[in-house]
């Protein structure tokens, strides 16, 4: 399979949190344009401007930094990922894969799009906070019909 | 969220410059700004000293606090696993939400609901200011402060329930050092003075009291919000003298 550059990770997780570029731009302190160089492949970010973009749009700093620098990796592929990124992930792909919880609590695509965008956060450390989540605002959306 | 190493995590927390966090993601018109909008709703904010009401009391104080067009939930969710989550606030048209959704778990101390619901009506006191990124849902767990300080939409909240638990006078009186007229202003650890009249202000104010019966890993959870709203207050009034 093949692996996705940096550029594309950035559009992605743009996309998954509703930014324009423009919008993600103002957010990082740089101009459009070097956001669209950017995810075109056409600049290479500074190290300061790999963490922005991690904190911004949550994503792995280490992961983001060896993206843009593939000629690090041998020097950090040992560390280990932060444990809280790790958690997120697990709590998420715990949810998200299990099928017959999903079909239980009849969890539809559109719910489960917007839970992503929550897990995208990175704070969630359980997969039941998901459904509970999910299930307050259900009895919220009762009450208003 | 869960700790991963209370202790550690906890004397980080202490040890942090929060005027170095609030300077990086707030100028003095940005604080301006998040107060205005919270006295739109609050108009004593800063000044008169927010109350707390016992848990028998709480969904009927909150619902007279929380405005028109806000849904407020509150229901129990203990255990590990379910207090680690102290509330969140879901944003209007997610989900089908026509008004947006403001959560607390019950299952907390009167103070730390009452603190949670501070912080999740900031968020919707403060949704205007950061509608370029709008978030589904903004969960505030236990063992998040420190994150925080690294996030304008967390930390703008926070910021109220802060003035909110210690209005200005309180902060003056707890908080005024003879370097917060220095050339730089800083928070480092809470003095020991400082801490005694926290802890003090806690109990007496939001019935906190640290020496009560709380499972080990909430006492902790609630020793670090008491260090992380007395901080950001100190920390409000060294740089921003508010």
């Amino acid at each position: 399979m093949k692996k996705k550059t940096l550029g594309q990770v950035i559009k992605q997780q743009r996309a998954a949190l509703s930014l324009t570029q423009r919008e993600l731009a103002r957010k990082l302190g740089v101009k459009a344009s070097h956001v669209a160089y950017l995810e075109n492949g056409r600049r290479r970010p500074s190290l300061s401007l790999v963490a922005r973009i991690a904190d911004t749009l949550g994503l792995d700093k280490q992961e983001l930094f060896l993206l843009a620098h593939p000629e690090a990796k041998t020097l950090v592929a040992a560390q280990p990922r932060p444990a809280r990124a790790d958690h997120a992930d697990q709590a998420w792909r715990a949810f998200a894969k299990n099928r017959g919880l999903l079909a239980r609590n009849k969890v539809t695509s559109r719910e489960l799009k917007v839970l992503n965008q929550v897990n995208l956060l990175g704070r969630v450390s359980s997969p039941r906070h998901y459904l509970f989540i999910l299930n307050s605002i259900r009895q919220a959306v009762e009450e208003e019909e | 969220m869960a700790w991963r190493n209370p202790a550690k995590d906890i004397e980080r927390l202490a040890r942090r410059d929060y005027v170095r966090a609030l300077r990086r993601l707030f100028g003095y018109r940005a604080i301006r700004e998040i107060i205005a909008a919270a006295r739109r709703i609050w108009p004593t904010l800063n000044q008169a000293q927010l109350g707390v009401a016992p848990k028998s009391e709480f969904d009927r104080v909150a619902s007279g606090i929380v405005p028109r067009g806000v849904h407020f939930k509150s229901s129990p969710w203990d255990g590990p696993e379910g207090l680690a989550l102290l509330g969140f606030y879901a944003e209007k048209g997610k989900l089908h939400l026509k008004h947006p959704l403001i959560y607390v778990n019950s299952a907390h101390d009167a103070g730390a609901m009452s603190s949670a619901l501070c912080h999740e009506l900031g968020h919707h006191m403060t949704a205007e200011m950061f509608k370029e990124a709008p978030q589904p849902v903004h969960l505030f767990f236990d063992a998040g402060y420190a994150a925080h300080l690294d996030d304008r939409v967390e930390l703008a909240a926070d910021i109220i329930v802060s003035l909110a638990g210690y209005p200005e006078p309180v902060a003056r009186k707890l908080f005024s050092t003879p370097w917060n007229w220095g050339v730089v202003a800083r928070t480092g650890r809470l003095e020991p003075s400082m801490l005694s009249g926290v802890r003090g202000h806690a109990e007496n104010r939001f019935g906190l009291d640290l020496t009560a019966k709380f499972p080990a890993g909430q006492k902790l959870n609630y020793l670090a919000g008491m260090i992380h709203y007395a901080k950001l207050r100190w920390g409000l009034l060294a740089e921003y003298d508010l």
